[in-house]
């Protein structure tokens, strides 16, 4: 290659990739972060207030189908197995921040999921709570000084 | 005037770093072998992907929005086996060229597909390294390639601009982490961000091997601020660094003592970071070195390679058999033992560059 092309490589580069950072902002305000990306996670979020910490949380209750309705918690770690821990925070705000409309497939694969760990129980749908938890650290120890639901959402599980 | 700005432009490009033909190779060697020994997407996850709906399929905004849906779980491990060939073929430098490219490609579609659920987990160096090496002429050298062209036709000339090129990828991506703290209020007195970053990987995510525990008996807000100001001085310091030679490597040693304390107080290894970091050694000496106490044997520095992962694999097999240390967060005992391997020679370089540097000073 010739010197003068590969000072144009990196021409290219001093400019592209504060264009491309300033894009992965305006784009990231809106939706997810492109890929591939020149950056790096940023961890901008403090989570820690004077004396707590706040961190946002996804519960998932599946509701039986039946007349008592009862609500099972469940970890999200176990509703979507397979999928690493590092993955399942994003995955959680990308697939269920909103009311979404799920296909029959999707309805079929949740039924699938909750058979697998709760075999022979019927649910009729999903409830996914959106919130906030307070804790505090006391010596070795934490207390949860408040959760605060922010927004709830339902997916049915009935399908067409 | 302006042209001394051109050349300072081109003496960095092409001046940075010193390379040999010898010593890219070993260079590929280990690249090769750490991502397949340590960097292969776990097979885990193509049965999971293959098996979920389009209704989660979230491409992040770029290549990856001509997809509709997963693919199958027998179109991952298609594109898992070819990326393995590649890599092998990395290895031996067979096409070299080609195949860093190819498995460049194969890891930025696999990983693309990964993000598709809705998160990145910021790998991108893992493709990066073979694309941009793929021009240095890593395969100039121990390779299969190089045995295959006759002696008059073999041409050893390497490059070593795709290392400062690598080097400013890394400085901005660097700098991309370290900014947003800034906006985001990290460098606030009252409030102490790394402490709330680790209070939720300790009590949410589980993460609580290594030291973390010990961290909980750091209630000195100073501690934990001076530890904000530090990783954002750090990571915005990135993008200066690697103006120079000497203070990108300087830099890189602080980027491995950083992952280490990340790793023991928050159980997060980040090891496909480690993959460009290793560029930065210099791998002509530990060419030159390992042929010498060798008595001058030419397979000695490529030996030595493969005895550094054979020890490597040997402790973490013997360590997840006894248990040491005692794990039970996502973080992986070889990554435990590669991060430990890294601290102990970015220590080495620093410790040689403070004697280096007094002993100039007395000497002066």
């Amino acid at each position: 290659m010739q010197p003068k092309t590969i000072k144009r490589i990196f021409l290219f580069f001093i400019i592209y990739l504060p264009i491309q950072y300033a894009l992965v902002g305006v784009i990231g305000l809106n939706g997810s972060e492109p890929w591939p990306a020149f950056v790096f996670p940023g961890f901008k979020s403090v989570f820690a207030t004077e004396d707590n910490v706040e961190i946002d949380e996804a519960r998932f209750f599946a509701i039986t189908d039946n007349d008592q309705q009862k609500r099972t918690e469940i970890a999200p770690s176990h509703l979507f197995e397979g999928l690493p821990a590092s993955q399942l925070q994003g995955f959680l705000r990308s697939n269920f921040n909103k009311q979404n409309e799920f296909s029959d497939e999707a309805k079929q694969w949740f039924r699938d999921q909750l058979e697998r760990l709760y075999p022979g129980q019927s649910f009729s749908s999903l409830n996914i709570e959106w919130g906030v938890v307070t804790y505090r650290q006391e010596g070795n120890s934490v207390s949860l000084i408040n959760r605060e639901t922010t927004e709830t959402f339902t997916i049915s599980l009935d399908t067409e | 005037m302006e042209s001394t700005k051109k050349n300072r432009f081109s003496n960095w490009i092409f001046n940075s770093f010193s390379v040999t033909a010898e010593g890219l190779a070993l260079y590929r060697i280990f690249a090769a072998l750490f991502l397949l020994l340590f960097l292969l997407p776990a097979t885990q996850i193509y049965s999971f992907l293959g098996t979920l709906p389009a209704d989660f399929f979230n491409p992040p905004p770029g290549p990856m929005g001509l997809f509709q849906e997963f693919p199958s779980e027998m179109v991952f491990f298609a594109m898992h086996y070819l990326l393995i060939t590649s890599l092998i073929s990395l290895l031996v430098g067979f096409k070299t060229k080609f195949s860093s490219i190819v498995a460049g490609v194969l890891f930025l579609s696999l990983k693309g597909f990964f993000y598709s659920v809705g998160k990145i987990n910021h790998d991108l160096l893992i493709a990066v390294v073979p694309l941009v090496m793929a021009f240095s002429g890593w395969g100039k050298s121990l390779s299969v390639d190089s045995l295959m062209k006759s002696k008059s036709h073999t041409v050893r000339e390497v490059q070593n601009w795709p290392l400062v090129l690598l080097a400013l990828m890394l400085g901005f991506m660097m700098f991309t982490a370290g900014f947003p703290k800034i906006l985001g209020g990290w460098l606030d007195v009252g409030t102490q961000a790394t402490y709330g970053h680790y209070f939720k990987q300790f009590f949410l995510n589980g993460r609580q091997d290594l030291l973390a525990s010990h961290a909980l008996a750091i209630e000195n807000k100073i501690a934990w601020e001076l530890l904000d100001y530090g990783t954002v001085v750090f990571e915005t310091g990135f993008l200066l660094a690697i103006m120079h030679p000497k203070s990108t490597r300087v830099f890189v040693c602080i980027a491995v003592i950083f992952h280490f304390s990340t790793m023991v107080l928050l159980n997060i290894a980040f090891l496909p970071n480690f993959l460009a970091y290793a560029a930065f050694l210099n791998w002509t000496s530990i060419h030159q070195k390992t042929e010498q106490i060798f008595s001058s044997e030419r397979s000695a520095p490529v030996v030595s390679i493969f005895l550094f992962f054979g020890v490597i694999l040997a402790i973490v097999f013997i360590a997840n058999h006894i248990g040491v240390p005692d794990l039970n967060s996502d973080l992986r005992t070889s990554e435990f033992y590669l991060l430990l391997t890294a601290l102990s020679i970015a220590l080495y370089y620093l410790g040689s560059q403070i004697y280096q540097s007094s002993k100039g000073l007395i000497e002066d």
